[in-house]
C-alpha cells in the first residue's frame, strides 16, 4: 500500500473516532434516561444488590433476560408462599424488583408479605420488625414508579392505616396517591385513578379531625364521580366502576359526615347540610326512615341551646394490669366504661340508628354495655425506637423484641394472654434487653374505632374523662387513655 | 461486483456451517417454545396476559442476542484464518482483487449472514407474539375474566412496533462485534481471538459497571486511567440492550424510533473503525 493512502486511512481512523464521539453525546443523555427508568433506584451501594444476586440471576440479567428472570423468580415466590416458606420470599421480592422495578405487584405484594406473614405461633402476632423493611420497599417502588398512584395508596393505606395506625402518615401518602392518574401497563397509556382513593383521602381527613377539608374532599371525589359518569355517557365504558352507585356512596357519606358534626358537636348548620344531602337519596328504605327520623330531631333541637352528644362527658373509669402467667407469657386485663347501653338514651345520633329504642324493646335479651371498642398494648424493648429504614435491607435486628396487638371489649371489660414463650417463636421475641416497656392505651383515633362509640367520645375523644390515664398530650388536640409498666426481664421471662 | 462476489460467497459458506444452523435451530425453537410461558398462575395475576407477553418479549431479544451473539463470535473469527487454512487467499489475492475489496467482500457476507439469521429469528419472534396476542384476545372472549382484566387485556395490539427496535438493536450489535472480532482475526490465534471477542461483548455490556471501577475510591491513578481507557475505547454494548424501555410501555422515555437511528450510526461508525484498522494491518501483513 502507497504511503500516501496509508496516512489516508489512519487520518480516516482519527475522522471516525471523533465522529464517534461526536454521536455517543447526543446518545448519553437519552440511554441515561432509559437506564435511569429501568434501573431500581435503590440508594442502598450498587454493590449490595450485586452481592444479594446471585451469579446465575446477575448472568441472565446481563444477557438480556431481565424480565423472564423476574417471572420465574414470582412463580417461585408463589411456590414458596403456598408452602408457607415465608422467608424465601423476601431475597426472591428484591431480586425481581431489581430486574423488573416498574412491575408494581411485586412491590405491593412483597410490602404485605413483610408486613402480615411473619406471625408468631402462639398468638398469630405479626413479626413488627420487618414493618421498616416493607415501608423502604413501598418508597422504593414509589420512587421507580412515581408516576403511578397505587403505590402511594397502599403505602398509605395497607401500611400506615391499617398496620400502623398512622393516620397522619396515611393521610399524607393517600393525598399523594390522589395526585396521580394509573397507567394502563398493556399499553402505556394513562388511565384514570379509581374513585375510591379520592373517596380514602375524605375518610382519612375525617380520622385525623380536618373536619372541613373532609368535606370539600367528598365534594371533590363526588365532581370526580360526576364526570366520569358524563363521560360514560358520552363513550360508553370509557371510565370503570362509575355508576349511580358511585355517586350515591359520596352522597351518603358526605350526609353522614355533616349529619354527625351535627350530632356530636351540636353544629346545627352541618346538620341541616347533611340532612338535605340525606334526603336527596330515596334508598334503600331503611336509609330513607332513618333520614326521615333524623329531621324531626332536627326540628326538634334547632334554635335551642345544645352543644351536641359528646358535651356530655363520660368516665371510663379505665383500670389496666398485668400478669405473668408463665415464662414468656403475659395476661393483659382490665375494665373500660366504653360504652354502657344507658349512655345511648337520648343522643342526637340515636335518632338515626335507633340503636338505643330497639335494644330497650328486645326485653330479656336486653344488652347492657355497646361492644366493640378496643385496647391497644405494646411492649417493645424500652429504649426501641422502630428504625426509618433509607434502603431495604430485609436482615432485621433480631436481638430486639417488639409486639403489638390489640384486645377486644365486652361488657366493660377486657382480658388477653400473650404467649411469647413457644419454643418456635424463639426469634421472634428474644428478650434480649434488660428492661421493657409495655404500654396500653384507648384512642378514638383507632382506625377501626366504630362509628358508634365515636358517637358518644367523639372522633377526638372529646367526651372521655379519666381520673387516671387520662392523656392528652400524646396527640395535641385528641384525648386517649394510656398507661405505662416498665417491666424487668426477670419479670417477663 | 467483486466485493458482492466475495460477500455471495462467504455467505454460502457460513450459511453450510453445522454449528451456525446449530445455534438458529434451537434458538428458533426456544423462540417458539416460549409460547407456553405463563405467569398468570401466580398470585402476580392481576396484569393478566400482558404479563406472559412481557414474558414472552423478554425471552425472545434475550434468545435472539444470546444466539446472534455466539453466531457473531463463531463467524467472525473463522472469516479470515479459514481463507489462510484453506490456502484460498493466495489464488484470491491472485487475481485483481485488491485488498481492501477483500475484507469489505468478507465482512459484508458476514454481514449478510447475520441479517438472514437474525432476520428469521427476529420473524419467529414477531410472529410468536402475534400468535399469543390472538390466543389471548380469543381467551378473553370465551372465558368468564372480569370486567376490567377482559377489557385491559383485549385492548394489547397485535403488533408491538417496540419489538421492530429490538430486533434491529439486537443487530446492530451483531454487526460492531462482527467488526471488531475480524479485525482481531489478524492479530490474534482463532481460539483467543473467541475469548478476546467475547470479553469485549462483556465488558462493553457493562461498561456501566467498568464506570464505577474506575471511579471507585480505593482505585489508584493507574486504575482510574485502565478503567476510563476500556470505557472510551470499547463500544457501548450495553446501549444496545434496553428491554425496560422495550418491554414496559409505561415506561417509555425517549423516541425509539430517533434513538434507534443513533445507535445505528454509532454502530455503523463503529464498525468503519474496526474494518479501516484491519484493513490497515492486512494491507501489511504478508500473504
Amino acid at each position: 500500500m502507497a504511503e500516501g493512502k496509508r496516512k489516508g486511512l489512519i487520518a480516516l481512523l482519527v475522522v471516525i473516532v471523533v465522529a464517534i464521539v461526536a454521536v455517543q453525546l447526543p446518545i448519553v443523555p437519552r440511554y441515561n434516561k432509559i437506564a435511569g427508568s429501568g434501573k431500581n433506584k435503590s440508594e442502598g451501594a450498587p454493590g449490595d444488590l450485586m452481592v444479594q444476586l446471585p451469579g446465575q440471576f446477575m448472568i441472565a440479567s446481563f444477557t438480556g433476560f431481565e424480565q423472564v428472570v423476574a417471572g420465574a423468580l414470582w412463580i417461585r415466590a408463589d411456590d414458596f408462599f403456598h408452602r408457607g416458606e415465608y422467608q424465601a420470599i423476601v431475597p426472591i421480592v428484591r431480586m425481581v424488583t431489581w430486574l423488573d422495578p416498574h412491575n408494581i405487584d411485586v412491590y405491593i405484594t412483597g410490602a404485605w408479605h413483610l408486613d402480615y406473614n411473619f406471625v408468631d405461633e402462639a398468638n398469630a402476632l405479626s413479626d413488627k420488625r420487618y414493618i421498616p423493611v416493607s415501608i423502604a420497599l413501598m418508597k422504593e417502588g414509589i420512587k421507580n414508579n412515581p408516576n403511578v398512584w397505587d403505590l402511594y395508596f397502599e403505602l398509605g393505606w395497607t401500611h400506615y392505616c391499617k398496620k400502623m395506625n398512622d393516620n397522619a402518615q396515611a393521610l399524607e401518602w393517600i393525598s399523594k396517591a390522589c395526585e396521580h392518574d394509573g397507567v394502563d401497563p398493556n399499553t402505556g397509556q394513562k388511565i384514570r385513578r379509581y374513585d375510591f382513593v379520592d373517596r380514602m383521602k375524605a375518610h382519612m381527613l375525617e380520622k385525623c379531625g380536618r373536619f372541613d377539608e373532609a368535606i370539600a374532599q367528598w365534594e371533590k371525589a363526588r365532581a370526580i364521580t360526576v364526570k366520569a359518569m358524563e363521560a360514560n355517557k358520552r363513550k360508553p365504558g370509557s371510565a370503570e366502576y362509575v355508576d349511580q352507585g358511585s355517586l350515591d356512596l359520596c352522597d351518603r357519606n358526605l350526609s353522614l359526615l355533616l349529619m354527625r358534626l351535627g350530632w356530636r358537636y351540636g353544629n346545627m348548620d352541618y346538620y341541616r347540610r347533611g340532612l338535605e344531602i340525606a334526603e336527596t337519596l330515596k334508598s334503600p328504605a331503611d336509609w330513607v326512615a332513618a333520614t326521615r327520623a333524623a329531621r324531626k330531631d332536627y326540628e326538634s333541637r334547632v334554635g335551642k341551646q345544645w352543644a351536641g352528644d359528646t358535651a356530655k362527658p363520660l368516665n371510663t373509669a379505665f383500670q389496666v394490669s398485668w400478669l405473668r402467667a408463665a415464662p414468656q407469657v403475659l395476661i393483659i386485663s382490665g375494665k373500660l366504661n366504653l360504652i354502657q347501653a344507658s349512655e345511648y338514651k337520648g343522643l342526637a345520633s340515636e335518632s338515626f340508628t335507633h340503636w338505643y329504642a330497639t335494644n330497650e324493646a328486645s326485653g330479656a335479651r336486653r344488652e347492657a354495655w355497646r361492644n366493640g371498642c378496643r385496647v391497644y398494648w405494646r411492649l417493645e424493648d424500652y429504649d426501641y425506637q422502630m428504625p426509618t429504614l433509607e434502603t431495604v435491607d430485609w436482615k432485621i435486628d433480631r436481638s430486639r423484641t417488639v409486639a403489638w396487638g390489640d384486645i377486644y371489649v365486652g361488657d366493660g371489660k377486657f382480658s388477653t394472654k400473650i404467649d411469647m414463650g413457644d419454643q418456635r417463636d424463639k426469634e421472634m421475641y428474644p428478650f434480649a434487653a434488660g428492661k421493657y416497656k409495655l404500654t396500653v392505651w384507648v384512642t378514638p383515633e383507632d382506625p377501626g374505632m366504630p362509628d358508634y362509640v365515636q358517637d358518644r367520645v367523639g372522633w377526638k375523644g372529646e367526651a372521655i374523662t379519666d381520673p387516671n390515664y387520662l392523656d392528652t398530650k400524646a396527640h395535641p388536640g385528641f384525648k386517649m387513655l394510656k398507661k405505662e409498666f416498665i417491666l424487668r426481664r426477670s419479670d417477663i421471662i | 461486483m467483486i466485493i458482492w462476489a466475495i460477500a455471495k460467497t462467504t455467505v454460502g459458506d457460513a450459511l453450510r456451517r453445522k454449528v451456525l444452523q446449530v445455534f438458529l435451530v434451537v434458538a428458533i425453537g426456544l423462540i417458539v417454545l416460549s409460547l407456553s410461558f405463563s405467569q398468570t398462575l401466580s398470585f402476580s395475576s392481576q396484569r393478566g396476559i400482558s404479563a406472559d407477553l412481557m414474558l414472552l418479549k423478554s425471552f425472545g431479544l434475550g434468545m435472539m442476542a444470546l444466539a446472534g451473539i455466539f453466531i457473531s463470535l463463531i463467524l467472525g473469527v473463522s472469516l479470515i484464518p479459514q481463507e489462510f487454512e484453506r490456502r484460498t487467499i493466495y489464488t484470491i489475492l491472485a487475481k485483481p482483487v485488491k485488498r481492501y475489496e477483500f475484507i469489505a467482500g468478507k465482512f459484508l457476507g458476514a454481514l449478510l449472514t447475520l441479517a438472514i439469521t437474525t432476520g428469521l429469528m427476529g420473524i419467529t419472534f414477531i410472529a410468536t407474539i402475534v400468535a399469543k396476542t390472538i390466543g389471548a384476545h380469543n381467551i378473553v372472549d370465551v372465558k368468564s375474566v372480569s370486567a376490567l382484566q377482559a377489557k385491559a387485556d383485549s385492548q394489547i395490539a397485535f403488533f408491538d412496533v417496540n419489538m421492530i427496535w429490538g430486533v434491529a438493536l439486537v443487530y446492530l450489535q451483531f454487526m460492531v462485534l462482527s467488526s471488531i472480532v475480524l479485525l482481531f482475526s489478524l492479530i490474534f490465534t482463532t481460539t483467543v481471538n473467541f475469548f478476546m471477542g467475547a470479553a469485549v461483548y462483556v465488558v462493553g455490556f457493562m461498561s456501566t459497571v467498568v464506570t464505577s471501577l474506575g471511579g471507585a475510591e480505593g482505585a489508584n491513578s493507574f486504575q482510574r486511567a485502565f478503567f476510563k481507557t476500556i470505557y472510551y475505547v470499547l463500544p457501548r454494548f450495553d446501549q444496545f440492550n434496553i428491554p425496560n424501555q422495550l418491554l414496559h410501555p409505561e415506561a417509555q422515555v425517549t423516541n425509539m424510533a430517533s434513538y434507534t437511528g443513533l445507535m445505528a450510526l454509532y454502530g455503523l461508525l463503529y464498525t468503519l473503525l474496526a474494518l479501516v484498522a484491519a484493513i490497515l494491518i492486512f494491507e501489511r501483513k504478508e500473504v
